[in-house]
């Protein structure tokens, strides 16, 4: 039997941007964890990834079995419509029954995708800041669902989650020992939740990995 | 005392909220973001509601005919005016013994026709110190030859302010560089400011040829320490009301109900910039020092609010550190701890504000969240990876 969640994924999200959803041609991307901690990454074959290799590392330390949905690629089975367009966070988990928590999580890594310096960044550009950004994907995906209803209301936690990942450092270079030196002071916030709320409620809440997310 | 703003749709500011502005109150942001547009419609709201209160304070001692006339447009300066439309509001309330007094601005019109119990009165003082106090040393060697030249409105507010400290104090301690500055004062020559070193031997120079960060700094401390400790609210008070009531001659009708020392004090102060010109470790030595001048050595007969405007991962960083000492008892013998309720750091971005203050989860301290200011090394280090590709 499928959790509310996807139940509304399915019938309720479509419907109201005027769309069917076509269980033949269709998935929901999705895996489902039991108790325990484990590694979430985007981009790749698989959601679950081996310890060392995630972005978000959550901790399913509830009694009931948690399952992470692919929102990004949800969104994207609507391409082309109204239900698909906006920006849209990376995750969504929740527990496979009850309405204990859900949790959107949107990942981010170090950019490694620069290209040549005559293509580089010019001097001023308006570039978002990471964390401006997350916020925006985070707020932008949970205003998804209020369109629709205030499904999201039954849950008694709900949190916006931003999980981080930065570049790894070769050991020696000069560079590389200058940025270890400039991160020393993340670890500040490497596990912290925001006094601010975000819309709707959310609360918002912010690992460096591999600090971990407790979903109770 | 609690303050509030709402700012909508002024310059850069689409919809600024704050609803409990704090004691020390810091804004990050990218350039032309709008912190010190925020900062100079603050000061300003605050300045009108000195203004009523001193208005109230004469009403209530039976002087019905207010002096002061309060023309909003007329207090918009340097290019605020031009960021104004139609569409342009401000809400500023002060919340005090349970009463709200709210002055607000719409339809380019003020509506401030409040009269303040004497209960609720408070009496404050404002101070702007403008990013272009560099040109301060210059100017004050030059003053009497530059007589109706001007650099716009809020550097002469910093600049009056230099110059009123300076009447007072004469020699100020500039320990985060390890110098001192002292006042000369001769005849009619105009104020000679001569920077020495707390180390003997090595010969004084005058501020106007010192370095870029002592240029802009010894003004910035000297104005923080003359408002914490030397300003004399009993002067003010002279200047602003008793002076103006001898003039017109109604000195005999004033009966106050309250006297000017019952008055709750206030000073803001308002800081654009804090890092100019300094380097990181002076930075952090800046910003210590003004944290103890505001918060651990001020007169008792006043508190002390700071707004500062900046660019610095250093000094946000270094909140975290004074905000850290609030925890430990030995660290707040060490440190100009910050108490954690009596800080709000904010990212002004796309004309709204996001509040930066978060708790660890693990400890449950308060932190502040500088992770926005790590982007560009980030961003340094993955371009210089990158080149291999």
């Amino acid at each position: 039997m499928d959790s509310a969640l996807i139940d509304f994924l399915k019938k309720d999200y479509p419907a109201h941007f005027g769309q069917e959803w076509k269980e033949d041609t269709m998935q929901v991307r999705r895996e489902q964890r039991p108790k325990g901690k484990f590694e979430i990454r985007d981009g790749q074959l698989q959601i679950v990834q081996y310890t060392g290799n995630g972005v978000s590392v959550i901790n399913n330390n509830s009694e009931t079995d948690v399952e992470i949905i692919d929102f990004e690629h949800y969104i994207n089975i609507f391409r082309d419509t109204d239900a698909g367009m906006g920006r849209k966070c990376d995750f969504i988990i929740n527990p496979i029954a009850g309405y204990d928590f859900i949790i959107f999580n949107e990942l981010t890594e170090s950019e490694k995708q620069y290209i040549m310096p005559f293509t580089s960044p010019k001097t001023g550009e308006e570039k978002e800041g990471k964390l401006a950004y997350a916020k925006k994907q985070l707020e932008i995906s949970i205003e998804k669902f209020y369109s629709v209803n205030n499904f999201l209301d039954d849950y008694e936690k709900k949190v916006a989650l931003f999980s981080c990942r930065l570049t790894d450092t070769r050991p020696n270079g000069i560079m590389s020992k200058s940025l270890r030196a400039f991160r020393k002071p993340q670890k500040i916030f490497a596990n912290i939740r925001a006094h601010e709320l975000l819309i709707h409620d959310f609360v918002f809440e912010q690992r460096i990995y591999d600090n971990e997310y407790k979903v109770c | 005392m609690k303050e509030s703003i709402i700012i909508k749709n002024l310059g850069p500011l689409k919809e600024v909220e704050i609803r409990d502005i704090k004691p020390l109150t810091v804004f990050i942001g990218k350039s032309a973001s709008g912190k010190s547009t925020i900062m100079k419609i603050i000061v300003l709201m605050r300045y009108i509601y000195k203004m009523i209160n001193i208005r109230s304070y004469l009403k209530n001692a039976k002087i019905t005919r207010s002096p002061f006339k309060l023309r909003f447009n007329s207090l918009l300066q340097d290019g605020l005016e031009s960021m104004i439309t139609v569409e342009t509001e401000i809400y500023y309330t002060v919340e005090i013994n349970g009463n709200q007094y709210t002055l607000s601005y719409t339809n380019k019109t003020l509506q401030s026709d409040i009269n303040i119990p004497n209960n609720d009165l408070v009496f404050f003082k404002e101070s702007y110190i403008s990013e272009t106090r560099s040109v301060i040393p210059t100017w004050a060697s030059k003053v009497a030859t530059l007589k109706g030249a001007s650099l716009g409105f809020f550097f002469h507010e910093t600049f009056n302010d230099f110059n009123n400290a300076t009447d007072v104090i004469k020699e100020q301690q500039l320990d985060y560089l390890n110098l001192k500055m002292k006042v000369q004062k001769s005849g009619n020559k105009p104020k000679q400011f001569m920077i020495e070193s707390l180390q003997e031997g090595t010969k004084p120079v005058e501020l106007r040829y010192a370095s870029s960060g002592i240029q802009t700094s010894a003004p910035l401390v000297t104005i923080v320490r003359y408002f914490a400790k030397e300003f004399s609210f009993k002067d003010a008070f002279k200047r602003s009301v008793l002076d103006y009531l001898y003039k017109q001659d109604r000195l005999e009708k004033f009966t106050p109900q309250i006297n000017q020392s019952d008055l709750e004090k206030y000073v803001h102060i308002h800081i654009e910039e804090a890092e100019l010109s300094l380097d990181p470790e002076a930075q952090r030595a800046l910003i210590s020092n003004l944290i103890d001048e505001a918060f651990h050595k001020n007169n008792e007969d006043r508190k002390l609010g700071l707004m500062i405007a900046t660019h610095s991962p250093y000094i946000v960083n270094h909140l975290n550190v004074l905000l850290r000492a609030g925890y430990f008892e030995k660290a707040r013998e060490n440190y100009p701890f910050l108490e954690k309720d009596n800080i709000a750091v904010y990212r002004v971005h796309e004309g709204t504000l996001t509040s930066l203050m978060a708790t660890d989860n693990e400890t449950e301290e308060y932190v502040i969240n500088t992770y926005d200011m790590s982007d560009t090394m980030e961003r340094i280090f993955d371009e210089y990876e990158s080149m291999e590709e």
